[in-house]
């Protein structure tokens, strides 16, 4: 049982890395499609071709090193809350700053309220990178040894 | 390894090496750009929290005559003078300023002019009601020197009403300090109320420009600091 377990763990380490390397993006992307002005580099409104092409790009990343379709789809759903929790900290950044203008609570509803829409939308594109990844890794194997 | 010396399973692992180097890589940059933008944030959510202006208001009136009153020929001027303190990291410019200047309407009160004491605005004061009279109410985007940041600056504004600039408004401030006068004041001992509105761009944000952008996001790089009490009904 014990080998099984430590069996798990490279796996499980892997399922992990990857969601968070995933969350970091999507959370990044919400906090720059809520604040695109405050982005280095700064915009005036956020480009969502960009914001979708670059979750894709690291959803296939991501494909490209799963373990297998049911890890790719575990992933996706773990860097969902991960996503949610990169963009809160990154626009609490001012009240760990020392800079209390407001509840921090109203700070992250109000990022998680303007970046839902991304949230949602981020499923199907996370999926399809994923998938398609996972697709291209077969057919190349190159996760098959 | 095959005949053509070509070992598939080596050349999978150098491509998932790399593309684990390409992983690693990537949250490497978006940490740093992460970081980088949660400063920059930071540094705009400071500047609109902690910039200040430091107001003073100087009203003098020229063509007074020996007998103490505003002669016809006369004027008034307001002088503005906005210190503006920036403690914050980015630079800002003054985007817009408005100013409102009402005088205590003496006559008005009275009951001797019933038209201006039902078109003056009001404040609720000490004394109770009072009626004043708006003298000025104008607007303006300026092209004025920046405000460095951790710096300061002063900006001066200056406000003048004579007859040849609106002549129905000078008459009524001739009528409101002449009371005074009467009532054995002086045109300078008459109370003003002033209004002031500034509005401060940031430096270095974009302002979103398509019609369908929301609100905060034209907001965000905007400052907008009132002093006094706008009474304008």
């Amino acid at each position: 049982m014990l080998a099984n377990l430590s069996a798990r763990v490279p796996r499980f380490a892997r399922v992990t890395a990857l969601a968070g390397f995933i969350g970091l993006v999507l959370g990044y992307a919400v906090f720059s499609s809520s604040f695109p002005s405050a982005m280095v580099p700064a915009t005036g409104e956020s480009s969502p071709l960009l914001v979708f092409g670059a979750l894709f790009a690291a959803a296939f990343l991501v494909g490209l090193l799963s373990d297998d379709l049911l890890a790719g789809i575990l992933q996706t759903f773990l860097a969902l809350p991960i996503g949610a929790a990169v963009a809160s900290l990154l626009s609490l950044s001012p009240v760990f700053a020392g800079l209390i203008v407001t509840r921090p609570d109203d700070v992250i509803f109000f990022t998680l309220r303007l970046g839902f829409p991304l949230f949602f939308l981020s499923i199907p594109i996370l999926l399809f990178g994923t998938v398609f990844g996972i697709v291209l890794q077969e057919r190349f194997q190159i996760g098959r040894y | 390894m095959n005949d053509a010396g070509f070992d598939p399973r080596s050349t999978a692992k150098v491509v998932r090496r790399a593309l684990w180097v390409v992983v690693c890589v990537a949250v490497i940059l978006l940490v740093v750009f992460a970081s980088l933008s949660a400063a920059n944030f930071t540094s705009i959510v400071q500047a609109k929290a902690s910039i200040y202006v430091v107001p003073r208001f100087t009203v003098t009136f020229a063509g007074i005559g020996s007998d103490s009153r505003v002669g016809p020929d006369g004027s008034v001027t307001v002088r503005v003078t906005a210190g503006v303190e920036n403690p914050s990291s980015r630079g800002l410019h003054i985007y817009l300023v408005a100013f409102s200047g009402w005088i205590r309407d003496g006559p008005a009160e009275a009951g001797l002019n019933e038209t201006r004491r039902l078109g003056d605005d009001r404040l609720t004061g000490t004394e109770g009601e009072m009626r004043f009279f708006r003298v000025f109410g104008t607007s303006s985007e300026p092209s004025l020197d920046p405000i460095p940041a951790r710096g300061n600056q002063t900006f001066t504004f200056d406000f003048t009403m004579s007859a040849a600039t609106d002549a129905s408004r000078f008459a009524a401030v001739r009528n409101v300090t002449d009371f005074a006068v009467s009532k054995g004041g002086d045109a300078a001992t008459v109370p003003w109320n002033q209004f002031l509105y500034l509005v401060f761009t940031i430096d270095g944000v974009p302002e979103a420009n398509s019609p369908s952008a929301p609100n905060y996001l034209r907001d965000i790089r905007r400052i907008e600091r009132e002093i006094g009490v706008n009474i304008a009904s």
